[in-house]
């Protein structure tokens, strides 16, 4: 039981003296990332100091015989936690000196102090040998030391530094490092898939349709592993190019990337910093090209690259368009005007500052009213232009003129205008400040006006006060495509006439040379003897039936029978070729013709006549080949 | 007071109101009012304001010798006020310019051409001081002046006559017996045929110069010509404001133009095209 009680006490003693000990001296801790270096290399020290008290302040390094310091980077953090509502803080500092081994030998470095509450702390020295150049063994990944603050060790080394610095946590005694990396997740920067290994640039814009002088808000973001556990080193960046554009930095320095948080991309963590946050301003209206942006990381294929972007834009609307509106001023304006004095004599000066403030894209400059005998000398400009809140690029643009008065009296000078394109209010609006009235003192010495003295364009005609009334639509004679025909329309119809003229001719005469033909004969014939042996004439029958034998042998075999005594008939078609039997049967009809025509015996039988005209119609056509 | 007199006299006052209002900003979309208030700012020697108004009336799309007449007057007020702002000769020229085109006035025609040549003297003074070149205008190619012998529907009217008289000394030539008829029908197609050749390719060449011919007006001050790369061309003179150039081409914001012999690329900000009369014609249509 005592040693119970006495393990209790220890316990207690122990918890609240670590306790006391945080809420009175702060704690260091130092440390290095190499202790053997060669000559020319470069270390870090960092000293990490946590305080309930006090901030840290002023930290020293110390000696640093034998190294120079190439760069101190002191970051700061704070810290609080609500236990059973008591509130209890901590703040931290950590400070990482870069050095640079300088010379050969043994050196201490240190101890490096730091002040809270007015009194510096010490810790204790730590001591690096430097080797001659590329001697030096190799140096462990920073992942491979243990970190006591890290229960995870190097695997969420690094992420659980990052956390810190975004969170507050100096030291990450207080929550597993996986949950605060799982509550971190922002889904705003989350991403289907990766587009690099280890690290990767992703681009985006706010909008993708402007007008022409709109501001388009470029983000570049780098993608780190957040598992990674080591730092990558950045090199070669190359901006995008958006030579359509005019660009202005959102950022205070383009040279630090800073850590916006963490997010998931295809299921694995990864780490977003903010690499590029520029104001674009198109100067053209179209589909314009922002371009990549591309940098090395130090890794495998280190080359990435972003998205190329690109967007629409258009000019704002005609309509409404107010007179004097420069294509390209686009923001919300405001104009405000400080004169110097509102009395002078003739021909002296006032000073007149002119103040245009707002977002977007600033005129270069503003036309001042014009009034005879007002003479405006060139502005003096001034800007404080930037990053405005919501990530608006904008200001102030001051012009100082020196205005002249020549001509004495109550002088109105009018107001400046600045008419624009508001992209919010998706209209025209006009920034305006009038200037009121200057009285100015005649001068009996004054100057005449210069320019009536030495006018450059003598001589220009008058002003014509009245439009001149819009002329009839009129066609010329040559855009009638008519106009065109008929130019060569009419000669090429004499061509057209005499082409046509020749054919006409061919086909005539082919026609005549067409029914002088053998065989056009012989149709003709044996439509004739057709034709005959519908009347009762067998007389005539006969006669077409010889006479269209007749055609048909000098079509068929080429002889005329007409001159060959009819007994001889046969024999003449065999010694043409003709089957001896279709040669006697021809014969023999045209003998029977012969005989019945020229037979003393009147009135031969129409029927036996249109016999014999079948069977020389069948002769016929065994002759011709149709049987 | 009768409550509907008091009502009648809410709305007057609110009718005033409305008036004053739309008094101090202008009805901007009325292309007469526009064309008002730059008479009345140039009689008021507001030439900024003049050109703003004239400008605007541009921007809506009004091609009216007139308006481009005093558009060019107002830019040379602002040049005559003392304060010119770069590119006011060019653009005074190329109102001018318009205004020459534009118009059926011949006395309008005359005024525009007589303030175009005050301008060019201007600008050859001032380039003369300099040491630079003074040529402003170079002139119209000899294919363009022969062109611009007569209208378009005069050469057209021509080679319609060529072309039927061509075509009767065809057929007359060909069904003719007598030999004088046949002589004289090879005479006239002797002539006729040239002379529809000559004239067809006049009137073709005429209206491809009305449709397609483009030409501007150099509006920044020594304007330097680019080559194909868009690097500027070493040794080649810049192009003074208010020279008349020929457009050739136009392609991602650079402008290819022809001055006299010289030929090359200008940023197109810096060359702004001519209206013609045609392309009036074709809005009307």
């Amino acid at each position: 039981m005592k040693a119970r009680l006495l393990l209790l006490v220890a316990f207690f003693a122990l918890a609240f003296g670590g306790i006391a000990r945080a809420d009175g001296r702060p704690e260091l801790r130092l440390s290095s990332d190499a202790d053997v270096i060669g000559l020319g290399d470069t270390m870090h020290v960092t000293l990490q100091t946590t305080s309930s008290g006090g901030s840290p302040t002023d930290p020293q390094l110390g000696s640093s015989s034998g190294f120079q310091v190439m760069g101190i980077s002191p970051s700061s953090s704070t810290s609080m936690s609500i236990v059973n509502g008591t509130i209890t803080s901590q703040r931290g500092l950590t400070t990482v000196w870069s050095l640079r081994a300088t010379k050969v030998g043994v050196f201490t470095l240190g101890p490096p102090t730091v002040v809270v509450d007015g009194v510096r702390y010490r810790s204790q020295p730590i001591s690096v040998r430097v080797v001659p150049a590329g001697q030096a063994p190799r140096r462990m990944p920073p992942q491979q030391q243990q970190d006591p603050f890290d229960p995870f060790g190097g695997l969420f080394g690094q992420l659980n530094q990052q956390l810190n610095q975004q969170i507050g946590q100096p030291f990450g005694q207080m929550q597993d490092p996986r949950q605060q990396m799982e509550s971190q997740l922002d889904q705003r920067y989350a991403l289907p898939a990766s587009r690099g290994q280890t690290a990767f640039l992703h681009a985006v814009v706010d909008k993708t349709n402007i007008v022409v002088g709109e501001q388009l808000t470029y983000t570049v973001y780098l993608y780190v592993d957040a598992t990674l556990g080591r730092s990558i080193d950045l090199n070669d960046p190359h901006e995008a190019p958006a030579s359509d554009f005019v660009k202005r930095s959102l950022q205070a320095d383009e040279s630090k990337v800073e850590q916006i948080g963490f997010t998931s991309v295809g299921g694995q963590v990864y780490s977003v910093q903010l690499l590029r946050r520029s104001a674009l301003f198109p100067l053209k209206a179209g589909d314009l090209d922002i371009g990549e942006m591309t940098l090395q990381i130090s890794a495998k294929n280190g080359l990435r690259r972003s998205e190329d972007l690109h967007v629409h834009v258009a000019e704002p609307p005609i309509q409404g368009r107010p007179p004097g509106y420069a294509v390209g001023d686009v923001g919300t304006f405001t104009l405000a005007a400080d004169i110097s004095g509102r009395d002078t004599d003739q021909d002296g000066a006032i000073g007149i500052t002119v103040t245009l403030s707002g977002n977007g894209n600033l005129p270069s400059s503003i036309d001042p009213p014009e009034h005879a005998g007002v003479e405006w000398l060139d502005p003096q400009v001034t800007e404080k232009l930037g990053r405005q809140a919501g990530d608006k690029f904008g200001g102030t643009r001051t012009f100082q003129y020196v205005v002249r008065l020549h001509r004495a009296g109550d002088v109105d000078l009018g107001d400046f205008t600045l008419p624009y394109w508001d992209p919010h209010a998706n209209a025209y609006a006009t920034a305006r400040v009038p200037l009121g009235t200057v009285h100015v003192k005649a001068d009996p010495n004054a100057h005449a006006p210069v320019e009536a003295a030495t006018d450059p364009l003598p001589g220009l005609p008058t002003v014509h006060a009245s439009r001149e009334p819009a002329a009839q639509t009129r066609r010329h004679l040559d855009d009638a495509p008519a106009f065109w025909l008929g130019l060569g329309g009419m000669p090429l119809a004499y061509g057209f006439v005499v082409t046509a003229a020749g054919a006409a001719r061919r086909v005539r005469e082919k026609r005549v040379a067409r029914g002088a033909s053998p065989k056009t004969e012989m149709l003709a014939r044996i439509a004739a003897a057709e034709t005959a042996t519908h009347a009762d004439d067998a007389g005539a029958m006969d006669a077409a039936t010889a006479r269209a034998i007749e055609a048909a042998v000098i079509a068929c075999n080429g002889i005329n029978v007409r001159g060959v005594a009819t007994s001889d008939v046969a024999r003449a078609l065999r010694d043409a070729g003709v089957a001896e039997a279709d040669g006697r049967e021809l014969e023999s009809v045209l003998l029977a013709c012969e005989a019945a025509r020229f037979s003393a015996a009147e009135g031969s039988a129409a029927s036996e006549a249109r016999e014999r005209w079948s069977r020389a119609q069948r002769a016929i056509d065994r002759l011709a080949g149709r049987a | 007071m009768n409550p509907r007199r008091t009502l009648a006299l809410a709305w007057l006052l609110l009718a005033i109101a409305g008036s004053n209002a739309r008094a101090d900003t202008p009805v901007t979309d009325d292309v007469d009012a526009l064309f008002k208030q730059g008479l009345t700012a140039l009689a008021e020697a507001r030439a900024g304001d003049a050109i703003a108004d004239f400008e605007a009336m541009n921007d809506r799309g009004v091609i009216d010798a007139v308006v481009s007449f005093d558009r060019g007057l107002a830019y040379a007020q602002r040049i005559r006020g003392g304060s010119p702002v770069p590119g006011d000769f060019g653009r005074a020229a190329l109102g001018f310019e318009e205004a020459r085109s534009l118009t059926h006035d011949p006395a309008l025609a005359r005024e525009a051409t007589s303030a175009l040549g005050t301008i060019r003297a201007e600008v050859a003074r001032r380039r003369a001081l300099a040491g630079e070149p003074v040529e402003v205008d170079p002139g119209v190619p000899l294919g363009r002046a022969v062109v611009g012998l007569a209208p378009e529907d005069v050469w057209s009217g021509l080679a319609a006559m060529a072309s039927f008289v061509l075509a009767a000394s065809l057929f007359v030539r060909w069904r003719a017996f007598a030999r004088r008829v046949r002589l004289g029908a090879a005479i006239a197609l002797g002539v006729s045929g040239p002379l529809l050749a000559v004239t067809a390719m006049l009137a073709l060449a005429a209206r491809d110069e009305r449709l397609h011919l483009r030409e501007g007006i150099v509006v920044t001050p020594s304007a330097r010509l680019s080559d194909d790369r868009h690097l500027t061309v070493a040794g080649e003179a810049p192009l003074p404001e208010a020279a008349h150039v020929t457009i050739e081409e136009n392609a991602a914001g650079w402008t290819r133009v022809r001055f006299g012999a010289q030929r090359g690329w200008l940023p197109s900000p810096s060359v702004r095209p001519i209206v013609a009369r045609e392309f009036r014609e074709l809005a009307l249509k």
